[in-house]
């Protein structure tokens, strides 16, 4: 049975169920991929997938089921076991999304040559890589991650209101990581980009990105302990801003897990942020019309110039708060609706990030390491890091082994700078440079 | 699956030049309860369900899956992955079968009360219980949220020389996390553990006993300073300690870094590459434990693999492909998260197995130190060996004695140069639950040591 059959078929079997409302989401997608080392593939994966959920509502209690499997048996199975969660839960104060209308703008992201790439394009692109990789530094000694790979998906909606919508997006994307040796220390760069056109990957330029990657750190050091300000360029600023997005969720605030709670309206960040959920955005990679619960979507800002003015809500947190959902629900075919930016964009500033090293002393940071020092509950954030120490502008010397220990709530505050320039990502996620002041490094 | 379907995959795939093929059969049931605020706040339950078709060429690996059993499908995905895999590309490493055949694992698990059979509802006076223990602890205690997870996945391998076998996989998990709040601080402190059993484990487990420790430690660290950071004696907790061990050494002793040449290992068995002290084991056997699998998702019967013996690199954990190119023997390790993934070397249980130490006898002496009974999670860069762990529970070490408790730590270093200064093993092996990812996806471990203590580690702190 094919996506769009299951679901007019979960529909049919649902409307005569005993649920008073429900909604089912599902998705349907493909990927081609290869790997190479060693200038042979390595890896050719091809997959295909397909999945719905339903989400039932009787008498007020939700309950939640899904299926790969998309067989009548399955199907019947799927929703009775929707239903039994009814049972079990407590009631809730919300139901599915009325129907309301919602921007008509085309955010699907369709490739105009999605079908016309094919694996020996794919294969070609791979094994140039890794040849321009190997070739580029006498230093590199080893390319052992290289690949390219297409991928193509729709996500659907329908609810027992007459909500229904979906959105398709394609993408090609292509790797590489180089390991370079300079006495006894091994460094890995990896770089990686994504675009709707094939034609419009930076090409030789991966290896070339991963290559620079590695060689400026070979020889890092860690710095002397103390107080720093540090430059997060582009490529993790929106690592930090995505680990701490959670405090800006409405549920979170709702649960007691979030240190925004109460404090809409004040001044929690420096007066340069500017924060933003941005649905509307048809060149990113988050925007959709409508949200995970077929609530429409809209921009919205959420910290503007340094105060918070709004939390992003989905139906539940919104039916709390008795305010309107904010199109911000999130959902995967086995879960409730958690929330989530569509989008999460930092207005950019007016000077670059070379304009905003020139003068003193700034730790440069564009590689972080694992996040398990991170929480978005205490806003703690204690995080491995790599980069350079920038003094007046010149790069001195690369920085490795070294803890950046603060909290985001503080950091909010201590941004000095938003830099003008985002990176060449295609995404979801798009932050400036951030130069926050006052952070602890040790190592 | 029907077996004749297999054969005509397989039969058409040898001719069109793959030297093995394999299918992978997957239905896995799964369901969830959680509670939190007080509230059932959900129940989930789900069907995944597809196959999974590799074929290698040498030991170049070509994957692809379907969510249909019929032969049509299956056939459609072989020409796909044949025409994917083209006729220009050279051959990896040829090899004559490596294949152990199957004939009956020994069985790792025994189930007693099957998940289907006890039902979702069985799960929430559980739920109620852990939420009752955590709030007691303490006033500071602002959120108790837990969940009971079970899964029971059911599995049917063939391959192109004849072997046909099946296995169930029923996991079950418990998990609690706590909140504690004072004077707008917060800290989370949670606890997860799992098995390879039925429902059986939930019936037995001492859920207070859990939340009470989640809680007491979240209490505990609210009030805790911070460390400076700098080089200095750790001692690392027993338990899920291991997790360094496990990202910073056990990955890079799979053959699927080894084969890509991105381990600092490679090369290096027979060699002395850790402390005398240390022996380090991956452990498919053990029976009903969260990392134990009967046979490997290739259906070879699990092994427990000596890894580290005194300190003496031993043995590679290694999947068909790896074992070929590598040139090391298979070790039943390869491992999926499902049929959405082709299996490649994976851990299993992995461990530092015990030695005779006492805390006591690695406190003394150290002047200035930290103790780390429990890690968060961490990274690795496996082609480095550089890792990076948070300290979920730390102490400083003052004049041989556990002193005040300390947050924000991390521990910053390379697997390899860690492990010769491991000087002192204790005597409390012990394991625990977790999910690890790699390219095959999240598959269900156990990490674990016994009591460790290294004289010398860059700790990062404020």
């Amino acid at each position: 049975m094919k996506i769009s059959e299951a679901i007019s078929a979960m529909a049919d079997l649902a409307k005569a169920s005993a649920c008073d409302e429900f909604d089912i989401v599902g998705y349907d997608s493909s990927s081609e991929s290869v790997e190479v080392f060693e200038g042979k593939v390595s890896n050719t994966e091809i997959q295909s997938a397909a999945a719905i959920g339903i989400r039932t509502f009787k008498n007020s209690r939700p309950g939640v089921a899904f299926t790969e499997k998309l067989s009548p048996e399955a199907l019947k199975i799927c929703l009775s076991d929707a239903l039994s969660h009814t049972e079990l839960t407590d009631q809730v104060l919300f139901t599915v999304a009325d129907l309301q209308p919602a921007s008509d703008i085309n955010f699907n992201h369709m490739s105009p040559e999605f079908d016309a790439v094919g694996f020996s394009d794919l294969t070609k692109l791979a094994i140039d890589l890794e040849n321009k990789a190997r070739s580029l530094d006498k230093r590199i000694e080893n390319v052992p991650y290289t690949g390219a790979g297409r991928s193509s998906g729709t996500s659907f909606f329908l609810n027992s209101r007459g909500v229904a919508y979906e959105h398709s997006a394609q993408e090609f994307s292509a790797y590489s990581a180089a390991v370079g040796i300079l006495g006894e220390q091994k460094k890995m760069g990896f770089y990686s980009n994504s675009r709707l056109k094939f034609s419009d990957l930076p090409g030789l330029r991966i290896a070339e990105r991963a290559v620079e990657r590695t060689v400026e750190q070979l020889g890092a050091a860690p710095v002397p302990h103390g107080k720093y300000t540090v430059l997060f360029t582009n490529r993790a600023s929106g690592q930090i801003m995505s680990l701490y997005q959670s405090p800006y969720f409405a549920e979170l605030a709702i649960r007691g897990q979030s240190r925004l709670k109460g404090k809409l309206g004040e001044m929690i960040a420096s007066p340069h942020l500017t924060l933003v959920s941005q649905a509307h955005a048809p060149l990113l990679k988050g925007s959709r019309a409508r949200d995970g619960e077929g609530v429409p979507t809209r921009d919205l800002d959420v910290i503007r110039d340094g105060k918070f003015v709004n939390f992003l809500y989905n139906l539940e947190a919104a039916a709390i708060d008795k305010v309107t959902p904010t199109g911000n629900a999130v959902r995967s075919v086995g879960s409730k609706a958690s929330t989530g930016f569509k989008n999460l964009v930092v207005a950019p500033g007016n000077n670059s990030a070379a304009e905003l090293t020139a003068a003193g002393t700034i730790l440069v940071i564009d590689k972080l390491e694992g996040s398990a020092g991170c929480s978005a509950v205490s806003g703690e954030l204690s995080i491995g890091a790599q980069g350079y120490l920038s003094v007046d502008g010149k790069r001195m010397q690369p920085v490795d082994r070294i803890t950046l220990s603060s909290n985001y709530f503080d950091m909010l505050k201590n941004i000095e700078a938003v830099s003008s320039e985002y990176n060449d990502q295609y995404s979801s996620v798009r932050v400036p440079d951030l130069l926050i002041g006052g952070i602890s490094v040790a190592g | 699956m029907d077996q004749k379907v297999a054969d005509d995959i397989f039969e058409a795939g040898l001719a069109a030049g793959a030297d093995f093929i394999d299918l992978y059969e997957e239905e896995t049931r799964n369901a969830a309860v959680s509670l939190r605020d007080h509230k059932i706040e959900n129940a989930t339950a789900g069907i995944e369900y597809g196959i999974g078709l590799r074929l290698l060429y040498g030991t170049d690996v070509v994957y692809g899956y379907t969510s249909s059993d019929s032969r049509d499908a299956l056939m459609k995905l072989l020409t796909a992955l044949v025409a994917a895999r083209g006729k220009s590309n050279a051959v990896g490493v040829r090899h004559a079968s490596s294949q152990q055949q199957v004939s009956i694992a020994a069985p790792m698990q025994t189930i007693r009360r099957r998940p289907e059979d006890a039902g979702q509802a069985a799960k929430l006076p559980l739920l109620l219980r852990a939420e009752k223990a955590g709030y007691a602890v303490s006033s500071a205690v602002a959120q108790v949220s837990a969940s009971l997870y079970d899964s029971t996945k059911r599995i049917s391998i063939l391959n192109s020389e004849g072997l046909s076998v099946s296995d169930a996989r029923t996991r079950t998990r418990f998990s609690v996390s706590v909140t504690a709040e004072k004077d707008g601080e917060r800290f989370v402190a949670g606890e997860s553990p799992g098995t390879l059993a039925g429902f059986e484990f939930f019936d037995e487990l001492n859920i207070e006993d859990y939340t009470r420790t989640a809680a007491e430690r979240a209490v505990r660290m609210l009030s805790a300073g911070y460390i400076d950071g700098k080089k200095m004696p750790i001692i690392l907790g027993n338990g899920f300690g291991g997790v360094i061990f496990h990202e910073a050494c056990g990955h890079p002793l799979e053959t699927e870094a080894l084969r890509k040449k991105a381990t600092p290992f490679a090369g290096k068995q027979g060699q002395l590459i850790a402390h005398p002290s240390v022996t380090a084991i991956d452990d498919g056997t053990i029976f009903g434990s969260w990392g134990s699998i009967a046979i490997d998702d290739e259906g070879m019967p699990t092994e427990k693999t000596i890894l580290i013996e005194n300190g003496i690199l031993k043995n590679y954990i290694s999947d068909r492909v790896g074992a070929i190119e590598c040139s090391v023997r298979r070790t039943g390790s390869a491992r999926r998260e499902s049929y959405k993934y082709a299996p490649v070397s994976r851990m299993r249980n992995t461990y530092i197995a015990a030695g005779t130490h006492k805390l006591e006898d690695m406190l003394e002496g150290v002047s200035e130190g930290l103790y780390a009974p429990k890690l968060g999670g961490g990274s690795v860069n496996p082609a480095t060996g550089e890792f990076n762990f948070a300290v979920e529970e730390g102490y400083r070490i003052k004049n041989g004695k556990i002193a005040e408790p300390v947050r924000g730590a991390t521990l910053i270093g390379k697997g390899h140069e860690i492990l010769p200064h491991i000087s002192m093993v204790g005597n409390d092996l012990e394991i625990t639950a977790g999910m690890c990812g790699a390219s095959s996806g999240s598959v269900p471990v156990t990490v674990g040591q016994p009591t460790l203590k290294v004289d010398e580690m860059l700790v990062g702190g404020r």
